[in-house]
């Protein structure tokens, strides 16, 4: 949280997850119904990556969350207000890693690993970069440097910047050439 | 290369020393050795050195040879280095027994002779060149990295102790053999005096701030809570690294100065402060497992606690033992509480992760978001594991009481029961490594009855990662159902790059 509130709709899937009801209908009815520029703050009971993707197509950036167990928050905010958003928070110290990442495309994913044991971490970003296409990029907040990760990484011909902060460890990963 | 890798010799580091303490809990459990036997008698002192140099120090080596990369974020100085070195510390503590045995009195006294007597600097010497390539790598791998965090800093004070306690032993054991190297006076002073400081420099040095700083950074890191401690951790550090540092030199000091009372009351004053740091680290270490984020703990955190506590006890024994001047004989129960209790206890929980998790990284680090695989906790079985976990610390504790009472039949009975439950830890060990988690859940559909995987088969599915994978249905059952609702996108169907634009 944190950043502006007053440009996102709420909606809480957890009840309907819970009831074991599929809450993607709704989840998209919500999206087709904001007005432009409008983002959505989502609730569920896990983190819904494919959900990611399908929004991704809408033009949507996410932010994840982890509450505490069994409990997720996804900001989904148009690509362009993401970008800003990511800015602002920027703004608080510099950052080498990302002052210098002009040349990298925004992230395409966002994933915040912070409370998570380890090796969770590292399986989800090993994970989430499978998905993504040659040269685009993930953004991802860690507890603590993810030393394990980084010789994978490298194997992978990912390329990677570190920045440590007082929130936890900001990566941003940008995915290497096609998978052999 | 960035980041830190399976370090290759930590597992055989691990392996070497199980077999060392199998070795000694047997000679316990067969009274060939203290408390059956004096505490000086040859085959005690083989007891002795299997713990400390066959089993504490390279389990100590072993997690410092890998937990210091991550510690410090750098690679350490040689990644070959350990290996030799291990063979080294192997073929000199096989010699140093062997020299043992045939010291005045000693089974081997007789028909080896003269060369049997060579054994024992010999393998001395081998003993410290593999310690000392050891250390050395880890000093310089710590000195690149500073400044260095709390567990750093224990590592570092901890290799300290280390040189000290070899320096020092080496030195008994020539006056051992050799009775004519040191004058007389000095020869006979270290021989009736010294031993207490090699005791406490090791123990209370070497063993325990390594067992402090890596119990503090692994408990830290799986139980996600934070690991540099503020001013309490920095209190409990330099109260114990410093303490411990003035009781050694100060009280060796004084050995050879007896009038000099001011050494004596520095010793003093050095072992205080060191108690204080090592209650003060307890008491934060229980803050700490309060502060932790991950609210269920594994099996490894469970038993850290009771290691801690174990710890906590021996302290408070120390020190009444201290307070009502007690000889040798009365330290003898805290010395077995602080060796089979805390620092056993602690490395063989602590064991029960790291084995699991290396093995893990080893085998699934490549696939990794490639293809389904299990959790870390699919290779293990707490249940299985747990009740011998609480028989190793039973087992210690009534130990401990044995050698206090004394009752060398107990202490035999409770040292076979030692023996009993490192075998099966070890085999729970063993079992972390053999077991294929990946193919029991792929041949679950097929209804493969093993028994044994009928549990940790089931919950790789409830794998966080693969959980992740799966869409919003959450039938976690398949690694990437295509007809799910929440994946229109066919995989590869369309390009992402034009999808967003």
């Amino acid at each position: 949280m944190g950043t502006s509130d007053d440009d996102l709709s709420v909606l809480d899937v957890r009840d309907d997850l819970r009831a074991g009801r599929e809450p993607l209908a709704r989840i998209l009815a919500a999206v087709d119904a904001l007005p432009p520029g409008r983002g959505l703050r989502l609730y569920a009971t896990f983190e819904p990556i494919p959900l990611y993707r399908v929004l991704a197509g809408r033009g949507f950036a996410h932010e994840a969350r982890r509450l505490g167990e069994g409990d997720w928050e996804i900001l989904f905010r148009p690509a362009q207000t993401a970008r800003g958003a990511a800015g602002a928070v920027r703004g608080d110290g510099r950052s080498p890693a990302e002052t210098a990442s002009d040349d990298w495309p925004p992230p395409a994913t966002h994933l915040d690993n912070r409370g998570l044991m380890p090796p969770e971490p590292m399986m989800r970003i090993l994970q989430a970069l499978e998905d993504l296409a040659p040269g685009e990029v993930l953004a991802a907040i860690n507890d603590r440097e993810p030393m394990f990760l980084l010789p994978e990484l490298e194997a992978r011909g990912h390329q990677i910047r570190i920045d440590r902060r007082n929130d936890g460890v900001h990566l941003t990963i940008r995915r290497g050439g096609d998978r052999a | 290369m960035l980041g830190v890798r399976v370090q290759r010799w930590t597992l055989r580091y691990f392996a070497v020393a199980l077999a060392a303490l199998a070795l000694a809990l047997a000679l316990v459990a067969a009274g060939v050795s203290y408390p059956a036997a004096p505490i000086l008698a040859p085959a005690t002192l083989v007891t002795v050195h299997l713990l400390t140099l066959g089993w504490l120090t390279p389990l100590m080596l072993g997690a410092l040879s890998q937990l210091v990369p991550v510690i410090t974020r750098r690679q350490l100085a040689s990644d070959g280095a350990p290996g030799p070195a291990l063979a080294l510390l192997v073929v000199g503590l096989g010699a140093m027994l062997v020299g043992f045995l045939a010291l005045g009195g000693g089974p081997l006294a007789a028909p080896f002779g003269t060369a049997a007597d060579l054994a024992l600097p010999i393998g001395g010497a081998l003993v410290v060149s593999g310690v000392g390539v050891n250390a050395v790598n880890l000093a310089v791998t710590l000195w690149r990295a500073r400044p260095l965090p709390l567990s750093g800093r224990y590592a570092a004070a901890a290799l300290a102790f280390l040189a000290a306690t070899v320096l020092l032993g080496l030195t008994l054991a020539a006056t051992l053999t050799v009775p004519t190297l040191l004058p007389p006076v000095l020869a006979a002073t270290l021989a009736g005096e010294g031993l207490p400081f090699h005791v406490l420099a090791g123990v209370g040095g070497w063993f325990t701030l390594t067992a402090m700083g890596v119990g503090l950074k692994l408990l830290a890191m799986f139980t996600l809570a934070p690991e540099e401690r503020g001013r309490s951790g920095d209190a409990a550090f330099l109260l114990t690294a410093v303490g411990l540092g003035l009781a050694f030199v100060a009280g060796l000091a004084a050995t050879f100065a007896p009038a000099a009372r001011a050494l004596g009351m520095l010793a003093d004053m050095g072992l205080g402060a060191a108690t204080l740091g090592v209650a003060v680290f307890v008491a934060d270490m229980a803050i700490m497992y309060r502060q932790r984020r991950r609210r269920a703990l594994e099996l490894n955190a469970r038993f850290g606690a009771w290691a801690l506590a174990l710890l906590a006890l021996a302290l408070g024994w120390g020190l009444v033992a201290r307070l009502a001047g007690g000889g040798m004989a009365a330290f003898a129960p805290v010395v077995a509480l602080a060796l089979m209790g805390w620092l056993s206890g602690l490395g063989l929980s602590q064991l029960y992760k790291i084995v699991p998790f290396l093995t893990w990284i080893e085998r699934y680090g490549a696939r990794m978001g490639r293809e389904r695989v299990p959790r870390v906790q699919d290779l293990v079985r707490e249940g299985q594991a747990k009740p011998w976990f609480v028989l190793w610390f039973v087992g210690a504790l009534v130990l401990s009481l044995a050698v206090a009472a004394p009752a060398p039949d107990l202490a035999r009975a409770s040292a076979l029961a030692l023996l009993i439950a490192l075998a099966g830890i070890a085999w729970e060990l063993a079992h972390s490594r053999r077991v294929r988690p990946e193919i029991l859940a792929a041949g679950n559909g097929a209804g493969t009855g093993d028994s044994a995987g009928a549990g940790s088969g089931a919950s790789v599915g409830s794998n966080a990662a693969a959980a992740a994978a799966v869409p919003l249905g959450r039938s976690a059952a398949l690694p990437r159902p295509a007809p799910a609702p929440l994946t229109p996108t066919t995989k590869g169907g369309a390009n992402h790059g034009n999808e967003r634009r």
